[in-house]
């Protein structure tokens, strides 16, 4: 009998301490989750925007084939025409968002001390970059790195005081806002470069239209390839921009849901997933096209 | 006119002067070849001007892409005097870029 009561006062033991388990463990899978998707956005977004400027530059060189003689600028994007500027503001915007994804995961992880530090600068000097790229932005980057300057402050301030999960509750609910106003700026703004992309692939139509050789011959199949090759690659961005976009606009609701699973770890996470699917596909948009 | 419609209507104007060229021909087609440079660049500067949130009267650009439009269409057959729809296209290029100096 006495061997049911201890094994009975056993079980009830080993519940609590699972008990207790549970409300102080930090779900450090859904912060490196958080990290992961951020990565594979900044990823695709650099690979997108680099095709951008490229293609942009090819409008230059297909033009050149209407002039009898080409000039030390024929080349060249116009600087009122260059979007290259734009481009690198919101990757910048981007490269924001991931720093303080990466910070949240350093204070997610086991041994964190010696990450924080470094991502906490990594995150200060983003913001710093998102204030001297922001040009005529500057508003909207003032507010942002305001917000991300009290979560920095946050962490440095409560490091050595607090617990780890307290810390990233501050964090999460002071940079909520920051990754809500980032996310919103690229609402709309998306639909603009892909109409820009559009425009470009109507342009880049007419040019090789005009210059195409007339008479069917191998080299005719090599340059229709070459043409079908670019006609997709402007599909591509526009849907990669599209993607991006939507991708981006999944990092609050996802944000939040992970900050209530800090209190509530057994929590769905519908949303994180989401992301993580939506990260996932937009890597795929240039798996098809031939290397140039 | 809505503000929005600008990059679009331009845009649509430029594949209109592209059709015509490839309806007329001589010195007609090239100039309306250069139009379709012109206007794409310049639904590249509008859509620059709406990335920075810029937003100035769009009033004139507005006008000249609606009265274009309603006389040209798509470009798409013969249109009653094509010196008229050239000048409307013209106004329509000019006036975008008074708008983006302006601006």
């Amino acid at each position: 009998m006495k061997i049911y009561q201890n094994l009975f006062l056993s079980l009830i033991f080993m519940l609590l301490l699972v008990g207790l388990a549970a409300c102080g463990t930090i779900p450090a899978g859904k912060f490196q989750a958080l990290e992961s998707a951020g990565d594979q956005i900044q990823t695709t977004s650099a690979d997108t925007f680099l095709r951008i400027e490229n293609l942009q530059r090819l409008i230059y060189v297909i033009r050149a084939n209407k002039l009898t003689e080409i000039g030390r600028d024929t080349f060249s994007v116009p600087k009122d025409l260059d979007l290259s500027p734009d481009l690198k503001y919101r990757a910048q915007k981007i490269e924001t968002m991931v720093s303080y994804l990466r910070l949240l995961n350093s204070l997610a992880s086991k041994d964190f001390a010696s990450d924080v530090d470094k991502a906490s600068q990594d995150l200060a000097a983003s913001t710093q970059t998102l204030l001297a790229t922001a040009g005529q932005k500057a508003d909207e980057a003032k507010q942002v790195a305001g917000i991300f300057g009290t979560v920095i402050d946050a962490v440095a301030r409560a490091a050595v005081t607090k617990l780890r999960r307290d810390i990233l509750r501050e964090s999460m609910q002071k940079g909520q806002p920051g990754i809500d106003a980032l996310a919103k700026t690229f609402q709309g703004s998306s639909k603009l470069l892909q109409q820009a992309v559009a425009t470009y692939k109507d342009n880049y139509l007419v040019h090789v239209n005009a210059t195409r050789p007339k008479t069917l011959n191998w080299q005719l199949n090599q340059i229709d390839s070459e043409i079908a090759n670019r006609m997709s690659e402007f599909n591509a961005v526009v849907d990669s921009l599209q993607g991006i976009e939507g991708a981006i606009g999944k990092i609050p609701a996802a944000h939040r849901e992970v900050l209530h699973a800090l209190d509530d770890p057994t929590k769905a996470s519908d949303e994180l997933k989401a992301l993580l699917a939506e990260a996932k596909r937009i890597r795929g948009f240039y798996k098809n096209l031939t290397k140039n | 006119m809505a503000d929005v419609t600008i990059p679009g209507g331009t845009a649509d104007l430029a594949n209109a002067a592209r059709n015509l060229a490839v309806i007329y021909s001589g010195k007609n087609a090239r100039i309306l070849l250069d139009l379709h440079d012109q206007l794409t660049d310049d639904v590249i500067r509008l859509i620059k001007m709406q990335l920075k949130a810029e937003e100035p009267a769009y009033a004139t650009a507005a006008s000249a892409i609606q009265d274009a439009s309603e006389y040209i269409g798509d470009g798409m057959k013969k249109i009653d005097d094509i010196a008229k729809g050239i000048d409307l296209l013209k106004k329509v290029a000019d006036a975008v870029v008074k708008l983006v100096t302006l601006a």
